[in-house]
């Protein structure tokens, strides 16, 4: 066995140019399939995201942007006349779209006393607004701004003190919080508020509330009562598309690699007809030039795998370092995990076997004298 | 007799046009003889070392060569066969290009299952009596065509096989060179008391053998 493989990287060296080429057309393959791959599977981890929360929200009828919805206060008191044997707490939100540094992102104004409790933002630095001109920022937009507790930034033309940075599992979309009497102190509200957020009280289904409230002729035909998490997945279909497109494109390189490694191995075996005819004609068996086939084709896998894996790996961490990728303000860390890995190492085997087995399969059907007729 | 050959006919299809390459011909070689077939290229000479060597089949006749029956033989079989009794010298040496000289030689032997380290020592004796010690970590490409048809001589016979063929062993060689290789194999027949059939075109080469054979429009007799 270690002849075979001495003897297969002597080949190798032997045509360095070839085989450089040959395996650095092959680590792209094999890199590619990780980046897309890593990405895919980042873009369904978010939307796998589940929250428990059980809460409802009334917003307009067929409103794409729930920034230019419009609530009308008898659609709060019709909630509010739940309480408290039905619904617990009631809370109407304000949103914004607005551009904080290079990103749009959304504005959401309300009772701070409800961020907890409703909205379930979880802090993870500092601490909730309380005072005048100050805000609170999800973990993804203060990751893709650089942006720490205590810094100033502008909204609206207005300077603002970030006082704390909360991860909320639930509306995941990039967000700003600011307390509502801040708001209603600075901005435009004439609009009044966009949703409400209802709680359902203990004990209670949500269905039941859900379909309560529906029914209400006060929401009339003009308002749409959905839960919580149905509706974060509907704002996340964006993300939803995206990730189809990335499981395609993950197909895609798969069906590259597939390709990729079983034509080198196809064709540094075939290139070696002559060969395999010397090799035969002295006396080696069918099984041995197969095994030494079969062990170049794994050499050079292996090789164009530890170059793919080690420039993902590269791509991943400098694009982490230097320009972290972020999409409607979520943070995405691609990173290549060890079944990633393992799955990748286990297609470049498979298919580098069964490359050189096939095109060795093929050239032993031909007399040795045919073979080494090749040029 | 080592080799036993019976109205041996082959027949090519090239398209729709039939050569027949060797038409009934019957040979018979002893062990320990030089025997040489000359005849014009393309006269069957190559034709008649390949089945001889098995790599390839009569399309009909009888081929047996030290008990075995080469027409019948299965594909284990001719392997095998090659592996115990044959060596074969190309033309154009057919050495492998990215195994030095002393590594090309050890295949026979690797392929025998002598270990490896064995097989070098008894490489590098062989390498020493083509007179390439000093060249043996070469590869053949640095080598003269001289030297890489002495490696290609060289592992033909490391393994003492009871038949050498030689086809055109001096066909890519200088006149120098030819009349070297030629002698070394003489050398060897007597030295080791294998089997020689060497084809050639070069009439002027077989003067010493013990018998010689032309070849035509692949019809064979004793000159």
């Amino acid at each position: 066995m270690l002849q075979v493989l001495r003897f297969s990287l002597a080949d190798m060296l032997h045509d360095r140019s070839r085989t450089l080429l040959s395996i650095t057309g092959l680590a792209v393959v094999v890199a590619s399939y990780f980046i897309l791959f890593a990405s895919g599977r980042a873009f369904s981890s978010y939307l796998n995201v589940t929250t428990v929360s059980r809460n409802l929200i009334v917003i307009q009828n067929d409103m794409i942007d729930p920034s230019v919805a419009f609530l009308e206060p008898q659609v709060i008191q019709a909630a509010q006349d739940l309480i408290p044997a039905t619904i617990r707490r009631v809370s109407p939100i304000v949103f914004r779209h607005t551009r904080v540094g290079e990103h749009l992102v959304q504005l959401s104004a309300t009772a701070v006393q409800d961020w907890e409790p409703v909205y379930h933002l979880v802090l993870l630095k500092g601490a909730w607004s309380g005072k005048g001109r100050e805000i609170v920022v999800s973990e993804g937009i203060a990751l893709a701004n650089a942006w720490q507790v205590g810094q100033l930034v502008q909204i609206f033309g207005s300077s603002f003190s970030i006082s704390g940075i909360f991860r909320s599992p639930g509306t995941a979309f990039a967000s700003v919080w600011m307390p509502i009497e801040t708001f209603r102190a600075l901005f435009d509200t004439q609009r009044g508020y966009q949703g409400l957020f209802v709680q359902p009280a203990v004990g209670v289904d949500p269905d039941t509330v859900r379909l309560r409230l529906q029914n209400d002729p006060r929401l009339a035909d003009g308002y749409a009562v959905y839960f919580e998490d149905n509706y974060t997945r509907r704002k996340f279909q964006t993300l939803k598309d995206l990730s189809s497109m990335m499981t395609v494109m993950s197909g895609v390189a798969l069906l590259g690699i597939v390709f990729g490694i079983f034509n080198a191995a196809t064709l540094s075996t075939v290139e070696r007809g002559r060969e395999l005819g010397i090799l035969l004609g002295i006396g080696f068996s069918h099984r041995t030039v197969r095994r030494l086939m079969l062990v170049r084709s794994i050499l050079q896998g292996l090789l164009a795998y530890g170059v793919g894996l080690a420039a993902a790996d590269l791509f991943f961490t400098s694009q982490q370092a230097f320009a972290p990728l972020v999409i409607l303000g979520l943070p995405f860390s691609l990173k290549i995990t060890p079944d990633m890995a393992a799955s990748g190492l286990a297609w470049v085997i498979a298919l580098a076997l069964l490359g050189a087995w096939l095109s060795t399969r093929t050239l032993f059907k031909l007399r040795v004298v045919a073979l080494l007729s090749k040029p | 007799m080592l080799v036993d050959a019976q109205e041996l006919t082959k027949i090519y299809w090239r398209g729709q046009e039939k050569i027949t390459a060797l038409r009934e011909v019957n040979l018979q070689i002893a062990a320990g003889s030089f025997v040489f077939v000359v005849g014009p290229s393309g006269g069957g000479k190559s034709t008649l070392l390949h089945l001889l060597g098995g790599m390839d089949r009569p399309s009909s006749g009888r081929l047996t060569i030290n008990g075995l029956s080469l027409e019948k033989a299965s594909e284990d079989q001719l392997t095998r066969f090659r592996r115990e009794n044959i060596g074969f010298v190309f033309q154009f040496y057919n050495l492998i290009a990215s195994l030095n000289a002393l590594d090309n030689v050890t295949l026979p032997l690797l392929a025998r299952g002598r270990r490896p380290q064995e097989a070098l020592s008894l490489a590098a004796d062989m390498l020493d009596q083509v007179g390439l010690a000093s060249r043996k970590r070469h590869k053949p490409a640095e080598l003269s065509g001289g030297e890489q048809q002495r490696v290609a001589i060289a592992r033909a016979v490391v393994g003492h096989p009871g038949l050498v063929m030689a086809d055109e062993p001096t066909g890519d060689l200088d006149a120098a060179n030819a009349d070297a290789v030629m002698q070394l194999m003489l050398d060897l027949n007597h030295s080791l008391g294998a089997t020689f059939v060497v084809a050639t075109h070069n009439q002027a080469l077989t003067h010493s053998g013990d018998c010689v054979y032309e070849l035509h429009n692949g019809e064979l007799r004793q000159r």
